[in-house]
């Protein structure tokens, strides 16, 4: 029998509690000020939307997608995730302001990233999935679908083109669109 | 104690274990192939549809054939061993097996049919072959009869022996099943009520965000199902195997209701990046999902202690020199050590994932996938492996002669995974997504990730060649001089063995009144609100034709 | 643990579930009331709508409504529900006969399986596909003098009949799989794509047991002529039809060498 009593036993399980205490504690204060303080917002906005009649409805026909700029000025950018395309597949999107990305499945889910962004979303059919972000630096980046999406999931990946605040110039109906290439 | 000394479960235990094994070693070479797939260098049979197969195979496999065999098959043992008693109710055992045989059976035939690449976690409305979704259900079903046996085990005991505290080892393993009978009910309820009528053509529609919903129920729980066992080894064999004894048997009893309560109402944060989830309810389950990592640092506690009871014992001196004066060459006590390694990476890349605003930058990248390799195969399939071994003998009445060659294969495993999971961990950062047969190189953008894909098949190498060495180790004990009487199984002692335990820590009705509280609480408003709110449903898409 | 008396038994439980209970109402505080009140500021939100909110009582409003939205007319009217699967399933597959007799025949052959190279096969494509066609010609979503001419006295019921019967397996030789062209390159596009051009594999919506989108037409043993005035078509955007442009996208990935060594393959050898 080694030479630990009971007593012992107790009084370090009861220091190890205290200190299991305290590192949740600072887990979670550390997600809580991070999600306050980043202003956190996950894609929970709950709007839903059906995928049967989604290429009838007004906002995610086809002739409605892609990037947009309101009256009002903000941008905001429409994307249909469907087996196995992105539409638009490619996007023009201004750096250094809010961009409000608002996504739909007509089939089956997708998900989304943007390459070095907090970008991230699932799109699931029945629901807008709408993420904002602000892109930092003029470039293209990849936006794949990260979620299994069928056979021809793989090949599902569109194109960011982040361009300067100067070369953003939406047309007269408020409209941005990729140059042909 | 009709029965006992003699072993009563050897043909149940080694029957679900050489099945669990058996699918354990074809999908690792799935897997292996799966990395090549990915991988720079030309693969061979290499299409999308082979590989969604092949994945579909692999989870499969993993997640649901050698864990569920696995799990019941040692949990037959520990319920003889622990309770030093004949199993109640074998009939049944072999019932739930041949069920789960036949699970088995129709499940691969589906896959291999090229009509269920719907990889194991279904994404409905993508459809497979209703057999597929059938077959997993008898497997869970085998597993139900499992959680009834190992219940009823344990109440005939505890009827037996008034105010005796149930062994621990026996109090884990009904904890699992306890906690195993609540998981399900996620699962099972999108399958039977929204997926198989779907697959049979009676409806076209399904309500995608309830159906995540559901399976996100399980899919928290359902990686402690696995772990558990691993922790049953943590507290009552590596402690013995390493000479010393078990720290603080309450502190054991306390980890695995914890894991039971808090295991199962966290299951939305698999879903943070949903958009059919509300930000409150994500960030309840984020906090409760703090609240499990408690079980796990009592237990790099309690472990850590025990085994230095031991080193201790055995001579070592100072602050670390009990470590090294650790029995390393048993392999309990180095898969311990080296399943704790792995685990701090896994646990720290899980602490990321569960954190609702660095979630974003990782979610369906390859760090959920490191992340989730290093806890399965890391934690859970190398304490498989350690627990094999150490129950092995008692099974064939056959020693090992020397474990020079069980210990080498603790190694690779653990130098594999490492391997295979550092350039995933890195490729996740650098914003790799999931699930893709193949990568364009020729893109500058992907191009650079070339090299650590090939790493981490390097690490699938090591890892397959682990796995051949383990089968090998098992069998050769078939080729071993048969010990005319194998000592009896022995578990851990604690330091201070319990005579009484409080009610509360000796059974679960109680816990299982919190965990029903809990669960209103996390999912009874999503559930309900999801219900009302009646989304529109999405048409059935079928993998096998309109 | 050696000696615990009934007493602090009891009162284990006691402290067992206020610890329980006490950590799941902090965890909602947390969750309901300080963090959606803190963020209520800089979301702009009201602090009752900020509490709603976290319930998922009230939904994030969209950046701003119409105004800039176009009204245009789809690519397709047809809608795959659970209401069209129904018809198809219980159409009248007798008057589908009749009418493909009457109608469809001069052109598509027989019993659907077609003569002419220039015209499809229609016995044993997919239901769903075919209907789909026919009511685009209705609705002039896809544009064809004869065609237009042909759906124009059809009604809705007896274009899903027709869809049915040509459908349904009925012994003839129609689309399906032909002896294969060995052109390798071909088949690779075909079963595995082009990562380089992001260009899915044919196979992972045509494939058979693809469960790609509902609409996806089989193509083995369609006439090749057929199937490369489709892919030009797609490719020059003079059939626009496919609903988010998906085959419209893959056509213009495509070179006309490959559009016509495709269409091959699809035909397959006799």
């Amino acid at each position: 029998m080694p030479a630990v009593t009971e007593r012992e036993v107790v009084a370090s399980e009861r220091r190890w509690g205290l200190f299991v205490a305290a590192t949740i504690a600072v887990i979670f204060a550390a997600i809580v000020w991070s999600a306050i303080a980043m202003g956190l917002s996950p894609p929970s906005n709950g709007a839903i939307i059906d995928p049967k009649t989604l290429h009838l409805s007004r906002e995610f026909t086809e002739a409605n997608l892609g990037t947009s700029v309101t009256p009002d000025g903000a941008v905001v950018a429409r994307i249909v995730t469907a087996q196995f395309q992105f539409t638009p597949a490619c996007l023009v999107v201004p750096a250094g302001r809010p961009v409000a990305l608002r996504f739909s499945s007509p089939d089956v889910i997708h998900g989304i990233l943007i390459q070095g962004t907090n970008a991230n979303t699932m799109v699931v059919p029945g629901y807008i999935s709408q993420v904002t972000t602000v892109f930092r630096h003029a470039g293209d980046l990849l936006m794949p679908c990260h979620e299994f999406c069928g056979l021809g999931h793989s090949q599902m990946i569109a194109n960011v083109r982040v361009v300067p605040p100067a070369d953003f110039r939406p047309g007269p109906d408020g409209r941005v669109a990729c140059a042909h290439r | 104690m009709e029965g006992w000394p003699v072993l009563t479960v050897r043909r149940l235990t080694l029957a679900h274990l050489w099945v669990a094994f058996a699918t354990f070693g074809l999908a690792v070479i799935l897997g292996v192939w799966q990395m090549w797939a990915r991988s720079p260098l030309p693969a061979p049979w290499h299409s999308p549809a082979n590989y969604y197969l092949s994945v579909t195979a692999h989870g499969v496999s993993m997640a649901y054939v050698l864990t569920t065999f696995f799990i019941m098959g040692f949990g037959y043992f520990v319920a003889e061993t622990s309770l030093q008693r004949a199993l109640p109710g074998k009939t049944w055992a072999w019932l739930a097996f041949w069920a789960g045989i036949v699970g088995v059976a129709m499940t691969v035939a589906s896959i291999l049919s090229g009509r269920a690449s719907v990889l194991y976690t279904f994404y409905p409305p993508m459809t497979a072959t209703p057999w597929f979704y059938i077959g997993l259900v008898l497997v869970v079903g085998a597993s139900w009869i499992w959680c009834v046996l190992m219940i009823v085990a344990m109440a005939t005991w505890k009827r037996e022996n008034p105010g005796r505290p149930v062994p621990l080892a026996m109090y884990a393993t009904v904890a699992n099943a306890v906690m195993w009978l609540w998981t399900t009910v996620g699962v099972a309820a999108e399958l039977l009520f929204q997926v198989i009528p779907v697959a049979f053509g009676w409806t076209q529609l399904i309500d995608v965000g309830l159906a995540r919903t559901l399976f996100s129920w399980t899919l928290h729980p359902i990686v402690y199902f696995w772990l558990l066992p691993a922790y049953v080894a943590f507290y009552t064999l590596a402690p013995r195997a390493a000479g010393g004894r078990l720290f603080s048997d309450t502190m054991g009893r306390l980890s695995f209701i914890l894991f039971l309560l808090y295991s199962l109402p966290v299951g939305l944060h698999h879903l943070f990046m949903d958009p059919e989830h509300s930000t409150g309810f994500k960030f309840l389950q984020m906090t409760l999902t703090v609240l499990v990592t408690v079980p796990t640092l009592l237990t790099i506690f309690t472990v850590p202690a025990s085994l230095e009871i031991a080193g201790r014992l055995r001579g070592g001196k100072g602050l670390f020199g009990w470590i090294g004066a650790l029995p390393w060459e048993r392999p309990m006590v180095l898969a311990t050590g080296l399943a704790f390694f792995m685990l701090w990476f896994g646990g720290f890349g899980g602490v990321i994932n569960m954190s609702l605003a660095m979630n974003a930058m990782v979610h369906n990248t390859s760090w959920v996938t490191a992340h989730f390799h290093l806890i399965f195969g890391g934690t859970v399939v190398i304490m498989y492996f350690a627990i094999a071994y150490e129950i092995w003998p008692t099974l064939q009445g056959r020693a090992f002669a020397s474990t020079k060659l069980l210990n080498l294969q603790l190694w690779l495993w653990a130098i594999g995974m490492m391997v295979m999971t550092i350039p995933w961990h890195v490729l996740g950062l650098g914003g790799q997504w999931r699930r893709v047969a193949s990568f364009n190189y020729a893109d500058p953008r992907i191009a650079g990730w070339g090299p650590w894909v090939v790493v981490s098949l390097i690490g699938g190498l090591i890892l397959l060649a682990a796995a051949v060495l383990f089968i090998v180790n098992l069998a050769s004990l078939r080729r071993a001089t048969i010990d005319t009487a194998p000592p009896p199984f022995r578990y851990a002692v604690a330091v201070h063995p319990p005579t009484r335990v409080p009610a509360i820590l000796n059974g679960f009705w109680f816990w299982n009144l919190c965990v029903a509280a809990l669960m209103a609480a996390a999912y009874g408003f999503p559930i309900l609100h999801g219900l009302a709110m009646h989304a529109p449903g999405a048409m059935a898409h079928r993998m096998g034709g309109g | 643990m050696t000696e615990i008396s009934p007493a602090t038994g009891k009162t284990w439980f006691m402290i067992a579930g206020a610890l329980v209970v006490g950590l799941a109402l902090f965890a909602a505080v947390m969750a309901f009331v300080v963090t959606p009140l803190s963020q209520a500021g800089s979301l702009g939100l009201s602090p009752w709508v900020a509490v709603c909110r976290a319930f998922g009582l009230s939904q994030t409003p969209p950046p701003t409504r119409g105004g800039y939205l176009v009204g245009t007319t789809p690519v397709s009217a047809v809608v795959f529900d659970r209401g069209l699967i129904e018809r198809l399933a219980h159409a009248d597959r007798r008057e589908g006969a009749r009418t493909v007799a009457e109608t469809c025949a001069v052109c598509h052959g027989a019993e659907g399986v077609s003569e002419n190279p220039a015209f499809p096969s229609l016995a044993d494509q997919s239901a769903a596909a075919i209907y789909k066609q026919l009511s685009d010609y209705k609705t002039n979503a896809r544009i064809n003098p004869v065609m237009s001419a042909v759906v124009l006295p059809l009604t809705d019921a007896r274009m899903f009949n027709v869809a049915a019967y040509l459908a349904h397996d009925n012994g003839f030789a129609g689309l399906g799989p032909r002896w294969p062209v060995p052109d390798p390159e071909i088949i690779a596009l075909v079963r595995d794509g082009d990562p380089g051009r992001t260009l899915p594999a044919c196979e992972s919506c045509h494939g058979v047991n693809a469960g790609g989108p509902i609409e996806t037409p089989r193509l083995y043993g369609q006439k090749q002529a057929y199937l490369l005035a489709q892919l030009q078509a797609y490719g020059s955007g003079a059939r626009r039809n496919d609903v988010y442009g998906r085959m419209r996208s893959v056509a213009q990935k495509l070179t006309p060498n490959e559009m016509t060594r495709l269409a091959a393959y699809y035909q397959g050898l006799r």
